[in-house]
């Protein structure tokens, strides 16, 4: 079985957004550079499948391949996927405790003057949680506040714009020539795994059809407008070079022969 | 005749974590006359001359695969090995992945006597990346 292929999707979401387009700002790196892959850590990679045939033609190895997403400056990937409920969840239990703590009675007259102010920006903490808007355009509470890349609370406009810790890139199709012409047959699979966020892209590839194709990663990012997460969608090109060789008998180096037992 | 598969299940990350393929690879077979040590990296596969045997490794992890490298027959009176074929300098695993590891035993094969090989396995293309073991054998019982 041959190696399986992984191309790691690596955006500088900060980057995209602003210059609203992944040229230049996306990094791909696959598993094959020994293998001959071109411009493995640029933006335009060429991905080599390494096929290979039996005697009569058929086709003897399945060329697998992944893509996985990941934002440059965001939480690490490998964090457990409930971490920003749960990380939501404990700012909101501090700001409680700031309630409880609030000046009382017996305390000064400028402490108690303070109180309103510092109640009235504990409940606005509180309730800053995220919406997110679905390519569709509708708009659903997303329930989770946005975080720093160190886990924090993630104030706009009062924390620098790159402490943000940005979504990942979610990867909605993969299309263009190598799936046009039936080179790459393409599939959104479901996974337990954290580092792939419950889903992933994946392709087989015919490596009957010899040759380099193109093709098509349609991605979207999230751009944080007034407290909504909004998508924003791009694509960006890349390349396979399939290649073909025959199979042949390890002991012959040619076709089925004995085994080569030593005379006794 | 039916033909025999011999499948070595190789736990590459711990091969190349201890560098040892000892207590790291499984070794079955689907021999009809109960083969000895199923199971393990001692497999004595029970075999007849004119019998087809197919070898095959797999990893148990889909990232790190592993080829067979080669396969050599030891002598089976003094256990020096004698390459039958031997293992190639340099081998990549794009090109071992072209190869399949198949033969017809022969009748020259001598009933009750233990044929010791070689197996030798590659995982990745790096410097500690091609083990062996000594441990596994044919046997003709009639």
């Amino acid at each position: 079985m041959s190696q399986e292929i992984t191309i790691i999707v690596m955006v500088d979401v900060e980057a995209a957004l602003k210059d609203n387009k992944l040229d230049g700002n996306i990094y791909l790196i696959d598993n094959l550079r020994t293998d001959g892959s071109e411009g493995v850590g640029t933006d335009h990679l060429t991905t080599v499948i390494n096929g290979s045939y039996w005697s009569d033609g058929s086709q003897a190895t399945e060329v697998i391949t992944n893509w996985l997403t990941g934002a440059l400056g965001s939480l690490p990937p490998t964090l457990p996927r409930n971490f920003h409920v749960e990380r939501t969840k404990s700012i909101n239990e501090g700001l409680l405790q700031t309630i409880k703590n609030l000046p009382a009675r017996k305390t000064t007259a400028a402490a108690k003057a303070n109180a309103p102010a510092l109640l009235s920006d504990v409940v606005n903490k509180l309730t800053k949680t995220t919406f997110i808007k679905d390519p569709e355009g509708n708009t659903r509470d997303f329930g989770i506040k946005p975080l720093t890349v160190t886990g924090d609370h993630f104030e706009k406009g009062k924390d620098d714009p790159s402490e943000q810790s940005y979504l990942a890139p979610v990867i909605t199709d993969i299309t263009g020539e190598a799936v046009d012409k039936n080179v790459f047959f393409t599939c959104q699979l479901g996974t337990p795994v954290y580092i792939k966020d419950g889903w992933y892209w994946c392709a087989t590839a015919d490596t009957s059809k010899v040759g380099e194709y193109s093709y098509t990663m349609h991605i979207t990012l999230y751009k944080l407008v007034n407290n909504v997460y909004e998508p924003v969608k791009m694509t960006h090109d890349a390349k396979i070079k399939v290649s073909t060789a025959p199979q042949r008998n390890g002991f012959t180096g040619a076709g089925m022969g004995i085994i080569p037992l030593p005379q006794a | 005749m039916k033909k025999i598969n011999i499948n070595i299940a190789v736990d590459t990350v711990e091969a190349l974590s201890k560098e040892t393929l000892v207590n790291h690879i499984y070794v079955m077979d689907d021999s009809t006359f109960n083969s000895k040590g199923q199971g393990t990296g001692h497999l004595e596969t029970t075999c007849q001359p004119g019998q087809v045997i197919h070898w095959v490794a797999t990893a148990i992890d889909l990232q790190t695969p592993v080829c067979i490298r080669n396969i050599s027959f030891l002598a089976p009176h003094t256990g020096e090995e004698k390459p039958s074929h031997p293992s190639p300098a340099t081998c990549t695993m794009s090109e071992l992945d072209l190869l399949t590891w198949s033969g017809t035993v022969p009748y020259y094969m001598e009933p009750g006597v233990h044929y010791r090989y070689r197996l030798e396995l590659q995982i990745g293309n790096g410097k500690l990346s091609v083990m062996y073991v000594d441990t596994l054998s044919l046997i003709y019982e009639y």
